[in-house]
C-alpha cells in the first residue's frame, strides 16, 4: 500500500480537530483530493448550497475528487456533492450494467430511477446479486464500467435528487 | 509448481491475526493483500497491507464470514493463497472447495479433513481409529443394567442420549442411587425429545486440565509435533492465560499426549498447523481426547517462542509448495512460554465488553517480550467484532522466570482510553495456585470470585 486516502473517519476527525481548535479554514491538496472546510457558510466553490446547512458552530464539509478510473478501484472514494447521492456497490464482485451480453443496459444517463430500481447486477462467484438504486432520482453519471471488478462500498452510479 | 513471484497472500481475517499475517507474509517476500470489512478500513492490518479489498459490510455475517466474498476477493488480487486466520471462516471446508476450484491455494487442511474432524462423533471415531484416549462410554441396552455400567466407567457420568445433541437432556450422577434415580426420566425425555430413548453414559471430570498439542503435517504423513500447551486459565469457556510447555506433566503423560497427536497426523495425513486438545483430569491423571482445531490458533506464539520457529510462515510456504522451513531434528522447547490475552473488557464488570478509541498505546521492551496485537494509538476499535486487542507473550528460561517478567511487562504496559482484562491476568499470575502451575479449567471463576467477594487470601 503506498498512498492513503482520506476516509470519513478522517474527515469527521479534521472536522472535530479544526472545530476545537477554533480555526477558520483548511486546505488540503493532493493528487486525487482536494479538500477544503471552513467555519463559514458557502465558500466553496463547485458543491453549491448546502440543503440543510447546520449551525454557525459546525463547520461544512466539501470535497471533490475526480472519477476513479476504471482500473484503480477504491473503496474510499466517496464523491460529496449536496444535490447528488450516490448508489455504491453493496458488495465485491463484478459489475454488470445489463442483463445479459449484448442487451441494453439497465440504466443510462439521464434516466429516472426509483428506489426499488434494479441498476445493475455484481457477479460474487457465479452468483447474481441485482442491486437496486435505493434512491430516487435521475442519474446523472455512470461511475463504473461493464465487467469491472468493483468493492463494497465502491461508488456505481451518481444521482441527482428528485 | 508455477508461480509468478512474488506470491500473493490474502489475508481472510481481522485484528491482531491479520496483522501477524501480513508481517508473516511480508518475512517470506510474499506481497500482502487484506480483505476488510467496512468498518476496518482503518485496521492496522490495512495499513501495513500492500493491498487492502473491501468485501462488505462492517457486521461479519455481511463481510468476513462470507466465503464467496473473500473467494471473490482472492480473484480479484490474483491471490496464490488464503490465509484463513481462525475463527470466521477457518474450518469452513466450502470455501476450500472454493478456492480449489480457482486454483487457489489455501494455508490449511484439505477440505475432507476439515469434514472428518468437524463433527463431535465423526472426530471421535477419527480419534478411535488413530487410538487415541477417549472417555470411557457404554451404551446402555436395559435400563437396569445402568447402575452396573456407571460403576465400570467410575463416577461421576454424564447420562447422555444417543441421538441427543447441543448438550441437551445431559445430566450428571455421582452415585449409583442418583443413575437409578435419573436414568428413566431420561430416557423418557430423549424419547420425547429426539424420537429415541437410546442412552449411553460417559464418565465425567470435574477437575480436569485443558492441554493441546500443536501440530504440523506436510500433508502426506510426515509429521511434527512442537509440544504441549496448557489452556487451562479459562473464564465461560473464554483462554485467558496459555503457556509453553504445560506445567507439571510427567515423562508417561507428555509421549502419550505427543504420540497419539503424532498418529492422528499419519493416519489423517494432515496437512498444515493444527491443535489437538485433550483433557488431563487432575485426579485420576486420566488423559482423554477432546477435539482437533483445523487451524492455527490464537495461543499460537507460545509455542513459537519456546521453539524458536514461525508457524504461519510455515503454513504459508507449506501452501506455496515450498519447504516449510520447520526443523528437521525432534524440536524439544528451549524456554518456558506464558500469554495473557488483552481483551478491550472491563474485569470491574463483569468483563463487559468496551469498545473505544485507545489514546495511548505503549509496550516495555526487553529480552523475551513480544506484543501481538492490531491496536495503535488514535485507532477507534469497532463495535462489531470480538474484544481481543492483543497477546502478550513473555518467554524465561523457566516458569518462574517466564512468570516475573510477564507480570512485570503487564504492569508497565500502557494502553489507555479504553479498559483491558490487564487487572485479572495480574491477579491471576500472582496468585500462588497459579504460580504452583497445573490448575483444573474450574479454577479462575472461582478464584476470581473468591476475590471480588475478599474471601481469598
Amino acid at each position: 500500500m503506498t498512498e492513503k486516502t482520506l476516509n470519513w473517519n478522517d474527515i469527521l476527525t479534521l472536522v472535530e480537530t479544526l472545530d476545537q481548535r477554533e480555526l477558520e479554514s483548511f486546505h488540503l491538496e493532493q493528487p486525487g483530493l482536494k479538500i477544503t472546510i471552513s467555519r463559514h457558510e458557502n465558500t466553496s466553490s463547485s458543491a453549491g448550497p448546502q440543503p440543510t446547512q447546520p449551525s454557525h458552530s459546525v463547520p461544512s464539509v466539501t470535497t471533490s475528487e475526480p472519477v476513479a478510473t476504471p482500473d484503480t478501484p477504491s473503496s474510499h472514494t466517496t464523491s460529496l456533492s449536496t444535490t447528488a447521492t450516490i448508489i455504491d456497490s453493496p458488495m465485491i464482485g463484478v459489475f454488470y450494467a445489463a442483463p445479459s451480453p449484448g442487451e441494453d443496459p439497465f440504466i443510462s444517463v439521464g434516466d429516472q430511477v426509483t428506489e426499488e430500481t434494479t441498476v445493475g447486477i455484481i457477479e460474487v462467484m457465479k452468483l447474481m446479486n441485482p442491486v437496486a438504486a435505493k434512491v430516487s432520482g435521475k442519474i446523472l453519471r455512470v461511475l463504473v464500467e461493464n465487467g469491472e471488478q468493483v468493492q463494497f462500498g465502491q461508488p456505481l452510479f451518481e444521482v441527482e435528487d428528485s | 509448481m508455477k508461480k509468478k513471484l512474488p506470491p500473493t497472500v490474502l489475508i481472510a481475517n481481522r485484528g491482531e491475526i491479520a496483522t501477524r499475517i501480513v508481517h508473516a507474509a511480508q518475512k517470506i517476500g510474499a506481497r500482502a493483500v487484506v480483505v476488510v470489512s467496512a468498518a476496518d478500513v482503518d485496521s492496522l492490518a490495512a495499513r501495513i497491507a500492500d493491498e487492502v479489498v473491501t468485501i462488505g459490510g462492517p457486521a461479519a455475517t455481511d463481510s468476513y464470514l462470507i466465503p464467496e466474498y473473500v473467494a471473490q476477493a482472492a480473484l480479484h488480487c490474483g491471490a496464490d493463497v488464503v490465509h484463513p486466520g481462525y475463527g470466521f471462516l477457518s474450518e469452513q471446508a466450502d470455501l476450500v472447495r472454493m478456492l480449489e476450484d480457482e486454483g487457489i491455494a489455501f494455508a490449511g487442511p484439505r477440505a475432507e479433513t476439515m469434514e472428518a474432524v468437524g463433527d463431535k462423533s465423526s472426530a471421535r471415531r477419527v480419534a478411535k481409529e488413530a487410538g487415541l484416549p477417549l472417555a470411557p462410554a457404554r451404551r446402555v441396552r436395559n435400563l437396569h443394567e445402568a447402575p452396573a455400567l456407571a460403576s465400570e466407567i467410575g463416577y461421576p457420568v454424564l447420562i447422555k442420549a444417543v441421538f441427543g445433541g447441543g448438550g441437551r437432556g445431559i445430566r450428571l450422577a455421582n452415585s449409583e442411587q442418583e443413575v437409578r434415580n435419573l436414568v428413566s426420566q431420561a430416557a423418557t425425555e430423549a424419547k420425547a425429545a429426539f424420537g429415541n430413548g437410546a442412552l449411553y453414559l460417559e464418565r465425567y471430570y470435574s477437575a480436569a486440565r485443558h492441554v493441546e498439542v500443536q501440530i504440523f503435517g506436510d500433508g502426506e504423513g510426515k509429521a511434527w509435533i512442537f509440544g504441549d500447551r496448557d489452556c487451562s486459565v479459562q473464564r465461560r469457556h473464554q483462554k485467558l492465560v496459555e503457556e509453553c510447555p504445560a506445567p507439571g506433566l510427567t515423562p508417561e503423560q507428555r509421549e502419550i499426549l505427543h504420540s497419539t497427536a503424532r498418529s492422528l497426523v499419519e493416519h489423517l495425513k494432515y496437512r498444515g498447523a493444527g491443535t489437538v486438545e485433550y483433557l488431563v483430569d487432575t485426579e485420576s491423571d486420566a488423559i482423554i481426547f477432546l477435539e482437533v482445531n483445523a487451524r492455527i490458533q490464537v495461543e499460537h506464539p507460545v509455542t513459537e517462542e519456546a521453539y524458536g520457529i514461525d508457524l504461519v510462515a510455515a503454513q504459508l510456504r507449506l501452501a506455496l509448495g515450498i519447504d516449510p522451513g520447520l526443523p528437521t531434528v525432534e524440536p524439544t522447547p528451549s524456554s518456558s512460554v506464558i500469554e495473557i490475552r488483552v481483551n478491550a473488557e472491563d474485569p470491574d464488570s463483569g468483563f463487559s465488553p468496551k469498545p473505544g478509541r485507545v489514546t495511548e498505546f505503549r509496550v516495555p521492551q526487553g529480552p523475551g517480550i513480544r506484543f501481538d496485537t492490531h491496536l495503535y494509538a488514535g485507532y477507534d476499535i469497532p463495535p462489531y467484532y470480538d474484544s481481543l486487542l492483543g497477546k502478550l507473550i513473555v518467554r524465561g528460561y523457566n516458569r518462574q522466570q517466564a512468570i516475573e517478567s510477564l507480570l512485570a511487562a503487564a504492569r508497565n504496559i500502557k494502553i489507555n482510553g479504553i479498559p483491558t482484562t490487564l487487572s485479572a491476568s495480574e491477579f491471576v499470575l500472582s496468585h500462588k495456585v497459579f504460580q504452583a502451575g497445573g490448575v483444573p479449567t474450574t479454577w479462575f471463576e472461582k478464584a476470581w470470585e473468591e476475590y471480588l467477594a475478599g474471601t481469598d487470601d
